[in-house]
């Protein structure tokens, strides 16, 4: 990119909110929107002077708004029915690759428009409305999405997947334990079944556990001890006091106590299992 | 906007056409009493922005908003387009 380039793409943005700001200095206004792009939030590849241009118009607002001047800036993802990208398949295609899947349609930006003018939009956030950047289960494909600033949110992504992972793993994990030939084998199912559980909920590697060690060492507190209890409940079919969960010296000697009082797990296999 | 009450509409582009789109956009807000203007502007260039303002459109009722929606993509130089709205009422004015 050459600087005649670079200047090309910016100037309309930033010299042009510059022009207006300053032109309609004494004018009493009502809203000042700008309609800025997600690129910038992302530090679009292949795009960095429509990404600074971009940045400088969300930069630009806030300055308006320490001044008392109305201005919202309106960080547009790609839209999908109406504009350069719905008549250009090829660009959008483009588009989705770097961004994520999400769009937004004419009547989602209408609306935005509506709640910046409206004043909505200051309520709900500080007059910067950013728009598409879902991170899903795809999060790890997004080049963006390890940018410390989507830390939150790639973490929340990251442990609802897990979350829906374990979901899956513990559907098998009833069937498996009705179907269990010994006490050890269905022991390891419920060792295993619990720290994928409590992995997934304290953000706790899985190989990082070890099932020698109490559950509370991995952080657990009583709101998370319920959660984890109701989680043995629904899938386990066995209720416990969130104080065993507290106290049971390891994972292990939880799992056992599960197994104990499990209706999952055959009679036979009680029968001749308890030691 | 028009739908909304917005009376007076200030359309911007570097070349200032009127065709298709915004031809038709011009009708239908005279069939609600209301007005299209287009002027062409580059709002990059700040003496261009002057005129506008202080000439252009100084007969129109004062400028309540503004949204600003220029943009030049990459190298393929995009046409920038502003927009000004101007109402002499004010229409858009739950911010106060």
């Amino acid at each position: 990119m050459n600087f005649q380039q670079w200047h090309n793409v910016v100037e309309g943005k930033v010299a042009g909110a510059w022009n207006f700001h300053n032109a309609l200095q004494n004018s009493d206004l009502d809203f000042f929107v700008a309609l800025s792009s997600v690129a910038g939030i992302v530090g679009n590849r292949g795009q960095a002077a429509y990404a600074s241009a971009n940045t400088f118009l969300d930069a630009f607002i806030q300055y308006r708004l320490k001044q008392g001047l109305p201005a919202s800036s309106l960080d547009l993802t790609a839209v999908s029915d109406v504009g350069y990208l719905a008549e250009n398949a090829e660009k959008q295609a483009q588009v989705s690759e770097n961004l994520g899947s999400e769009t937004i349609r004419e009547a989602e930006v209408l609306a935005l428009l509506e709640a910046a003018i409206t004043g909505k939009m200051a309520k709900f956030s500080n007059n910067h409305c950013i728009t598409g950047l879902k991170l899903g289960s795809d999060a790890q494909d997004m080049f963006w999405a390890n940018d410390g600033k989507f830390t939150r949110l790639r973490l929340a992504a990251e442990a609802e997947s897990a979350n829906n992972n374990t979901a899956a793993a513990t559907l098998s994990l009833s069937r498996a334990l009705k179907q269990a030939h010994s006490w050890d084998q269905a022991l390891n199912l419920v060792c295993d079944g619990l720290m994928n559980k409590v992995s997934a909920v304290l953000m706790v590697p899985r190989e990082e556990m070890d099932p020698s060690k109490a559950i509370v060492v991995y952080g657990l507190d009583s709101l998370v001890a319920i959660e984890i209890r109701n989680w043995i409940t629904r899938e386990l079919e066995v209720s416990l006091q969130v104080l065993e969960l507290l106290t049971s010296s390891s994972i292990l000697a939880l799992a056992e106590t599960i197994l104990t009082k499990s209706k999952l797990a055959g009679n036979e296999l009680m029968g001749n299992g308890t030691r | 906007m028009l739908s909304r009450g917005a009376r007076n509409v200030v359309l911007l582009s570097r070349s200032g056409r009127v065709d298709g789109n915004v031809a038709k956009l011009i009708e239908e807000a005279h069939a609600i009493n209301s007005q299209v203007f287009v002027h062409a502007c580059d709002v990059s260039d700040k003496e261009q922005v002057q005129n506008l303002v202080f000439k252009g459109i100084s007969k129109l009722p004062p400028v309540r908003g503004l949204i600003h929606g220029a943009m030049v993509l990459d190298v393929s130089p995009f046409v920038p387009l502003a927009v000004i709205l101007l109402t002499s009422p004010r229409m858009f004015c739950s911010r106060r």
